[in-house]
């Protein structure tokens, strides 16, 4: 409670683990096999998303709202100790994490549930609005290896009061969420939110597979495809959900993990400006910022930089329209197909005969 | 690190090839930026994979090839794709240029633009053909200079060709000493008048250079030369008369197969080679050539090239730019051994 006496407002950040905060490798049986074993000490996390996390908070609590970090994870409980130590080394406070405990779907021989990614998602999120710990407005973090993009989405759509419990039914059927974890869903989905102002403000998918960005299209403008932590830190300096020191700090360990030296640094927020998610005149006072700060060994900004980021900045807009949920869908089982079917580094579809590659004037 | 600018606008397949090859190449480290529209651009990147890190865009609306009336066709339009790439690399934003737009208008931006080498009059539009080799790690394509960057030369012209040439030659055959030719009408050293017997007598005098003497029409396709100088006049007829053996080739190989059943069978057999024989002269799948004699680097590609060709050429102008090309030739062309 505020000293007035009223509550205050509260934002709920929530994150993905794997491959959104930690650098999980599960591509590979062995890497995936030494999971279970490994200490926190041997965990990544992507640079710049710790700072990202620790930044949220602050800011949160000097706008006068209450905070909550909720991470929501199919990690397996038996790995707990090593993540929260991992998240307690990095310095990130935490107020809730939810484990998959696929142990106990195993003994009660539940073997699709342990498979079904996307209801198991669903279900911790609606149980933690449903149960209070998640409340007021709500910014998820999370990647494009599983079905974030839809699962936030459907979430979003019904917090929004969107989404009927049969429309959610029908839903859940097509995208193969097993029927006794549909039927749970829609019985939570019926329940009524008790608190008012209750909404999705961004949903910020980390590209770690670099998925194209068209197949994102569908799920509207309140989900931002980043290839890097500063986009989404540009994002939130923009919405003043990150104060400078916030933005700044993600910046340099962007810099210093990536190896993005200053131009890359400017490539990523021009990226933004390229597809409309920042306007120039933000991506003006973050390049100033960088700037004044060296990120990247960036040289101090020159006076037009400097007229610049004097320009106009509108607020950014929170559009949120209906979802349309056939694209939605269909973009989600072609992501997966476009991901099989992607050449690898150093293949091509043509043969490289035909085009020349193993020639040496076809340097390649 | 190499930064390379690629002109969009340029080629059959624009912007397509080209922001499908930068995007590919951007994943695998070479850093790249875009000059061309600026939305259309995005399109095709949101369309495919890439490193936003190493990607940048130049905003630029007009492609190389838009026509151009009276005195001025002969300028480079400050404004063109090709114009605003050239720039880019003169003032230091990037380190070298890949175009599949209009030759003629590449060769005015370098020549506008780019910083000449002490001492070169003309610039020297270079190709590469596939030929036959002499012996095992001979490089199976051959480069060719001037293919129509200088219509007449001097001798002067000739010889910075020759050595300009050889420079690159190392750089993608890795010979250590590539073998130069003279395009000839004879084998003599005293065939094809005053210019070519001036110029062989002085490529003979250049102990740096592998001068292998003349060379007739008939031995360009053999492995006796590495690089091949010629005035741009010739050049040009020869690399066009090559170009066409494909086109050749693939009309006789349609009208025998619809000669009857006798005609069918007896292609058949040669079907491999026939195919083949495409594989290795389909221009648009090649990583480019240089134009020759200025200090930075200039990839020019075949105006139907495909992103594969597009990405072969970054690869080869980053490759141009780590290895010091540019300084290698400013050697060679001072009479030094680079």
């Amino acid at each position: 409670m505020t000293p007035q006496g009223r509550a205050r407002p509260v934002v709920t950040f929530r994150w993905d683990l794997d491959k959104t905060y930690l650098k999980t490798e599960f591509e590979r049986f062995s890497k995936l096999v030494r999971l279970p074993f490994e200490r926190a000490a041997d965990k990544t996390h992507v640079p710049g998303v710790p700072e990202l996390v620790r930044g949220l908070r602050r800011t949160a609590l000097a706008r006068g709202e209450e905070p909550r970090v909720l991470f929501l994870t199919a990690t397996p409980p038996q790995m707990a100790a090593a993540i929260r130590e991992k998240l307690a080394n990095d310095g990130v406070e935490i107020d809730g994490i939810v484990f998959k405990d696929q142990l106990r779907l195993l003994v009660r021989g539940q073997l699709r549930q342990i498979r079904d990614h996307l209801g198991y998602k669903l279900d911790a999120l609606f149980e933690s609005r449903l149960a209070g710990e998640a409340r007021g407005v709500e910014l998820l973090f999370g990647d494009d290896w599983e079905s974030d993009p839809l699962i936030y989405s459907i979430y979003a759509e019904w917090l929004a009061g969107r989404l009927a419990p049969a429309e959610l039914g029908g839903l859940l059927a097509r995208i193969g969420v097993p029927e006794d974890t549909r039927e749970g869903l829609a019985e939570r989905a019926g329940v009524a939110l008790a608190e008012s102002g209750a909404r999705v403000e961004r949903i910020y998918i980390h590209l770690e597979r670099r998925t194209p960005l068209a197949g994102f299209r569908a799920y509207g403008p309140r989900l931002l495809p980043t290839f890097s932590p500063l986009q989404a830190a540009a994002d939130l300096f923009a919405r003043r959900r990150l104060d400078d020191s916030g933005l700044l700090e993600v910046a340099h360990a962007v810099a210093a993990g990536d190896g993005a030296g200053g131009r890359g640094l400017l490539n990523l927020l021009d990226d933004l400006v390229r597809r409309s998610a920042l306007h120039p005149g933000w991506r003006a006072r973050v390049a100033l910022r960088l700037g004044r700060a060296s990120v990247g060994r960036l040289e101090r900004p020159s006076w037009r930089a400097r007229v610049r980021a004097l320009g106009r900045a509108p607020a950014p807009g929170c559009d949120d329209p209906p979802l349309l949920w056939e694209s939605a869908v269909t973009v989600r089982d072609v992501g997966r197909a476009s991901h099989r079917s992607t050449p690898g580094p150093g293949e091509d579809g043509a043969s490289p005969a035909a085009a020349g590659d193993a020639e040496p004037h076809s340097e390649d | 690190m190499a930064r390379i600018a690629v002109d969009t606008l340029g080629g059959a397949a624009a912007p397509s090839a080209a922001v499908e090859a930068a995007a590919r190449v951007s994943l695998e480290g070479i850093e790249v930026v875009l000059v061309g529209h600026v939305d259309r651009i995005q399109d095709e990147l949101d369309a495919t994979s890439y490193d936003p890190r190493r990607i940048s865009v130049r905003h630029c609306a007009t492609a190389g090839d838009e026509p151009v009336d009276g005195w001025r066709a002969l300028l480079p339009r400050r404004d063109s794709s090709v114009a605003v790439a050239a720039r880019l690399v003169a003032e230091g934003e990037a380190s070298a240029l890949v175009t599949a737009g209009p030759p003629a208008a590449t060769v005015l931006a370098v020549a506008r633009f780019f910083e000449r080498l002490p001492g070169v009059g003309r610039l020297g539009l270079a190709s590469v053909y596939p030929r036959e080799i002499d012996d095992a790690g001979q490089d199976p394509f051959a480069l060719i200079v001037d293919v129509g960057a200088a219509l007449r030369c001097e001798v002067a012209d000739l010889v910075a060709f020759a050595r300009l040439g050889s420079v690159w030659s190392r750089l993608v055959s890795d010979s250590a000493a590539p073998r130069i030719g003279l395009l000839n009408s004879g084998a003599d050293e005293d065939a094809g008048g005053d210019l070519l017997v001036a110029t062989h007598r002085r490529l003979r005098a250049l102990p740096e250079l592998n001068f292998v003497g003349n060379l007739e029409g008939s031995e360009l396709t053999g492995g006796r030369a590495d690089v091949v100088v010629c005035e741009g006049l010739v050049g040009n007829v020869v690399i066009k008369l090559l170009e066409s053996i494909e086109d050749v080739v693939a009309a006789v190989a349609q009208h025998g197969g619809s000669e009857g059943w006798r005609a069918r069978l007896g292609i058949r057999p040669l079907a491999q080679q026939i195919a083949r024989l495409r594989e290795i002269s389909e221009r648009p799948g090649y990583a480019g050539a240089p134009i020759l004699g200025a200090r930075q680097i200039c990839l020019q590609l075949h105006p139907r090239s495909r992103p594969l060709a597009f990405r072969n050429a970054l690869k080869l102008a980053a490759k141009a730019v780590r290895d010091d090309v540019g300084g290698q030739m400013l050697a060679a062309v001072a009479g030094r051994t680079p």
